[in-house]
């Protein structure tokens, strides 16, 4: 009788909650520094000026770097379970760790709001 | 393990005898009667996947050759300099309806619509986890894309482009009802998709055939998962902006009349919030189409399974990053547009990463040249370069140029023909042996796609050229000699050879329905499991839901080949427990968790989506009686839809050994998991009225220091409020699940008056404000009007699950609607936090 309660034949290579979490994780570190990065941007550049642009590219600094270990989390720390989730999650933190970058990097190359 | 596995949940050990389930099943129907369709004037009544999908998929086809139709007036008006053929004012009627239409109306109802159809039998399902919802959704999109068209009736046909700018559209320049058409209208055919999304989501996390893990998903499941996620986040900005528009034609509030501290930008941020997403949510589906039909035509697995989950995931986040590339003209800071040129070059990456999947996926084998083969060969040849001068306009500089010019007309619609036309008539060809039982022709095929391949190109390709020689966009006319005159005539043949193409499609749909050659079983050799029977499909979708050990089913696992569905070994063989029936599952493992109970063909998604439909067109017309009577006929409806007898707490044999509980309490029960969805969705309306309130805001200083400050006892009674509406639910879903059906109810009412307390707090907050005064001042307010419009659902239900509960509607163990109703009502409770907090942050002049 097929153990149906089983998914395949062994649980092991069965995906988690876990490796789910690994898989998006990345994506939404992504998503959480863009955000943060656009509010730094518009706090500094809208007539309100709450912020001054070396606070924004300290801020900036600061959250590239942290974004960026946590994103690579699926490379830090291996999730057991399913192979090919475990390679979706690695691409995905290749993926998202690009975009950060690309996300950062204005702030580094522009010294200002730029007019 | 031998012998039956019985749940040890003691919920699920009683079964008492009036549990049979034949309450609202049919007793004495066999198997195939309970999952028959209804015939004959009950015909709409229908809530079956496929027949909602086909629905969708030919309701949606009807619009494209409308919204075709009136493409071919504008390149008429367009053939020659100076024409005539149209007047300026219909010229903008006809560009506008044109991409409404085909963005709306089309684009995504059909892709809905294969979702719908398909996913079900790939999952291993016997229908989409909340039938009625899907059908209700249809109905939704229907009565929009009529009231939409109907203004062609009242003289009033919307003309301010499909998106709708400010001021342009506000009531002073736009004086007739023409926006409102297109304000109310589309609002509610987007109920449609984002009721679909919620379904979707849920159907493809929790009603997958057993050991169908999320691995073992078919590829197109996981782009309409992300896709479902994406519609979840990216429609309500555009919802929200509708609102506020109407909102101002109506009822003078400023949000974006800058006289006032509004901001003509806000209604463009709010557009593009949905606008680009919405290209991709487009772009998604077709090209989960495409990783489907692929492999088969190549008779190889997609490349880099893996690697293209990853890249859609990425796509679906990064996709929500890129809005303002359509604002770059409008005075933002440099330093914003160099973020988002960045973005947008950046979302290449994962799109171009699925490409080469198809390409490797091509590379591997060779391709047998069929129709919807060649109608890819043509997706990558178009999209391909439509990404390129996509990657051109992100460019900041050169997008300076281009913007508002024919370059960008000829960009969009490489990408959205390229990406998605392309594949759907792929699709067409590729699923039409499954709607009807015959082939299309090959011959006939092959001329339709050489008539669009060729014509489209014509059309198109030249408009680079075009609106790199300065042509604008959304000119009735041009004159002569400056260079453009050949150019448009050749576009405007293009684009007749291009619709001679579409209509021998058309004819070829008639053709094949008497003179197609019958498909007979898996005509493409397809992998996956909606191929499982000979075309036609059983009604029911699967004799008995089998185990899956791979991705590509059919062609890995013998004993679902041969077209033997009838004979293949599962789980609810021919039970029908007089109801109808699927397996649910673990949303990640794929192990089965419980019997999903569906709805038989009932009248309320009919009955509750025509009661929205008067309430909205009603509003239109101003006749605010008759939209009251509207609201009542789908608050009704809503009532007779969620007014039945539960059926959680018994358990039933599910087949194989195995007895499941049916319709599980727990979080990973599908109810559950759509009020998950639901709140996202909320969640996101939320933070779309909280960025409006942000923006103007730090855009608007000089205004925000006139605006009067909230109360701050009634903010801190707000707080309370929504903190013990919070904890209301959650102890009435404790005392439920203890069996307290007294402590429950009395719980549901405390839930209910912490809800009222929270709302009357929000509004007496803002008393000081004036909401016509100042753009911040009436967005405040729509704050606090979304807030209240929840806490009355959170109080609705309440009262509804305590009337229940009084009316003895509720058995032991049936304890979902509380356990939803708390955890609603504390994602809600969230939403008063963030509000409470914002107004006594302001009433202590912090902010």
């Amino acid at each position: 009788m097929m153990a149906l309660r089983e998914p395949n034949r062994s649980l092991k290579h069965a995906p988690s909650r876990a490796q789910l979490c690994s898989l998006v994780l990345p994506v939404l570190v992504w998503a959480v520094h863009f955000i943060a990065v656009f509010a730094g941007i518009s706090a500094a550049c809208a007539p309100r000026a709450l912020l001054t642009h070396d606070l924004v590219l300290l801020g900036t600094v600061a959250l590239t770097l942290l974004g960026l270990v946590l994103a690579l989390a699926p490379f830090l720390r291996s999730v057991g379970g399913s192979p090919a989730l475990r390679r979706s999650a690695r691409w995905a933190a290749i993926f998202a760790t690009a975009a950060i970058m690309f996300t950062a990097a204005p702030v580094l190359f522009f010294n200002s709001c730029g007019g | 393990m031998s012998g039956r596995t019985v749940s040890t949940r003691p919920e699920d050990r009683r079964t008492p005898e009036d549990y049979s389930g034949a309450r609202k099943g049919e007793p004495g129907k066999t198997f195939e009667q309970i999952w028959a369709q209804p015939s004959g004037w009950r015909i709409p009544s229908s809530v079956s996947h496929r027949v909602v999908g086909l629905r969708f998929i030919y309701t949606g086809f009807a619009f494209f050759l409308i919204a075709g139709f009136l493409a071919l007036l504008i390149r008429t008006q367009l053939i020659m300099p100076g024409n005539t053929f149209l007047g300026a004012q219909a010229y903008n009627q006809t560009f506008t309806m044109h991409g409404t239409v085909m963005m709306f109306l089309f684009a995504i109802p059909i892709l809905v619509g294969f979702a719908n159809y398909l996913l079900p039998m790939m999952l291993g399902a016997r229908d989409l986890v909340f039938p009625r919802l899907g059908a209700f959704g249809y109905w939704c999109y229907l009565f929009g894309g009529i009231i939409v068209l109907s203004s062609f009736l009242f003289n009033a046909v919307p003309d301010g482009g499909w998106f709708m700018y400010v001021p342009l559209s506000t009531s002073q320049y736009t004086k007739g009802l023409n926006a409102d058409f297109w304000l109310i209208g589309i609002t509610f055919a987007e109920i449609a998709s984002v009721a679909s999304a919620v379904e979707l989501i849920t159907a493809i996390l929790c009603a997958r055939a057993p050991g169908m893990t999320l691995t073992k998903m078919p590829i197109f499941a996981w782009y309409i998962l992300i896709t479902a996620f994406m519609i979840a986040i990216g429609f309500p900005p555009l919802i929200i902006g509708s609102i506020l528009l109407e909102a101002q034609r109506l009822l003078g509030l400023p949000f974006f009349d800058p006289n006032l501290g509004g901001d003509p930008l806000l209604w463009q941020h709010l557009f593009w919030l949905f606008g680009h997403p919405e290209v991709y949510i487009i772009f998604l589906p077709a090209a989960g189409m495409v990783a489907t039909i692929l492999p088969v035509m190549v008779s190889k697995p997609l490349f880099g399974y893996a690697l293209a989950v990853a890249a859609v995931l990425s796509m679906g986040f990064i996709s929500f990053g890129l809005w303002a590339h359509h604002m770059f003209t409008t005075g933002l800071p440099i330093l914003l547009l160099a973020l988002f040129a960045a973005a947008s070059s950046m979302v290449t990456v994962p799109t171009g990463v699925q490409i080469f999947c198809f390409i490797a996926t091509l590379a591997q084998g060779r391709p047998r040249l069929t129709t919807p083969m060649l109608f890819i060969l043509g997706f990558l040849f178009i999209f391909v370069l439509g990404g390129l001068t996509g990657v051109m306009l992100a460019a900041v500089p050169f997008n300076f140029q281009a913007h508002d010019s024919y370059f960008v007309v000829a960009h969009l619609h490489y990408v959205l023909i390229g990406g998605m036309v392309f594949p759907l008539f792929a699709a067409l060809y590729y699923w039409m042996p499954h709607f009807t039982g015959r082939m299309m022709s090959e011959k006939i095929g092959t001329w339709v796609f050489w008539l669009m391949f060729i014509g489209f190109n014509v059309t198109f390709f030249l408009m680079h050229v075009t609106g790199l020689r300065g042509m604008p966009r959304r000119i009735a006319t041009y004159p002569e000699n400056i260079g453009w005159d050949r150019l448009n005539m050749l576009s405007t043949i293009g684009s007749y050879i291009l619709a001679a193409g579409i209509m021998l499609f058309v004819v070829d749909v008639f053709r094949h329905r008497r003179h197609g050659r019958p498909a007979g079983y898996n005509p493409w050799n397809a992998a996956t499991l909606e191929w499982l029977y000979p075309p036609f499909v059983p009604g029911f979708n699967f004799h008995a839901i089998p185990p899956v050990r791979s991705r590509e089913p059919l062609w890995d696992q013998t004993e679902l080949q041969g077209g033997a569905g009838k004979d293949v070994e599962g789980l609810l063989r021919g039970a029908t427990h007089n109801r109808r029936e699927t397996i649910g599952c673990d949303p990640i493992t794929g192990i089965p968790l419980q019997v999903l109970r569906l709805p038989h063909p009932t009248w309320t998604p009919m009955l509750t989506a025509f009661g929205l439909a008067v309430a909205f067109g009603a509003l239109i017309a101003s006749a605010y009686a008759v939209t009251a009577v509207g609201t009542a006929i789908f608050l009704i409806g809503v009532i007779a839809w969620t007014w039945e007898p539960s059926d959680s707490g018994i358990t039933v044999d599910a087949g194989m050994g195995i007895d499941l509980p049916v319709n599980i309490v727990d979080r990973r029960s599908h109810l559950h998991i759509a009020v998950i969805g639901t709140l996202l969705v909320l969640w996101a309306l939320f933070s779309s009225v909280l960025f409006a309130v942000f923006y103007l805001w730090n855009i608007r200083p000089d205004i925000a220091m006139i605006v009067a400050r909230p109360d701050a006892v009634a903010a801190w009674i707000t707080l309370a409020g929504g903190i013990g509406m919070a904890l209301s639910a959650t102890i009435a879903n404790g005392l439920a699940l203890q069996g307290s059906r007294l402590g429950a109810a009395l719980a549901g009412i405390m839930t209910v008056t912490t809800a009222f307390v929270a709302g009357g707090g929000v509004l007496v907050a803002l008393l000081p404000v004036d909401a016509q005064a100042t753009g911040l001042g009436a967005t405040v307010w729509s704050l606090a009007g979304f807030l209240v419009v929840n806490l009355a659902v959170v109080a609705f239900w309440g009262l509804f699950n305590t009337a229940r509960k009084v009316a003895g509607a509720v058995g032991p163990g049936q304890t979902l609607p509380d356990m939803n109703l708390a955890s609603f009502a504390r994602g809600i409770a969230a939403m008063v936090l963030v509000v409470a907090v914002l107004f006594l942050l302001a009433a202590m002049e912090v902010v």
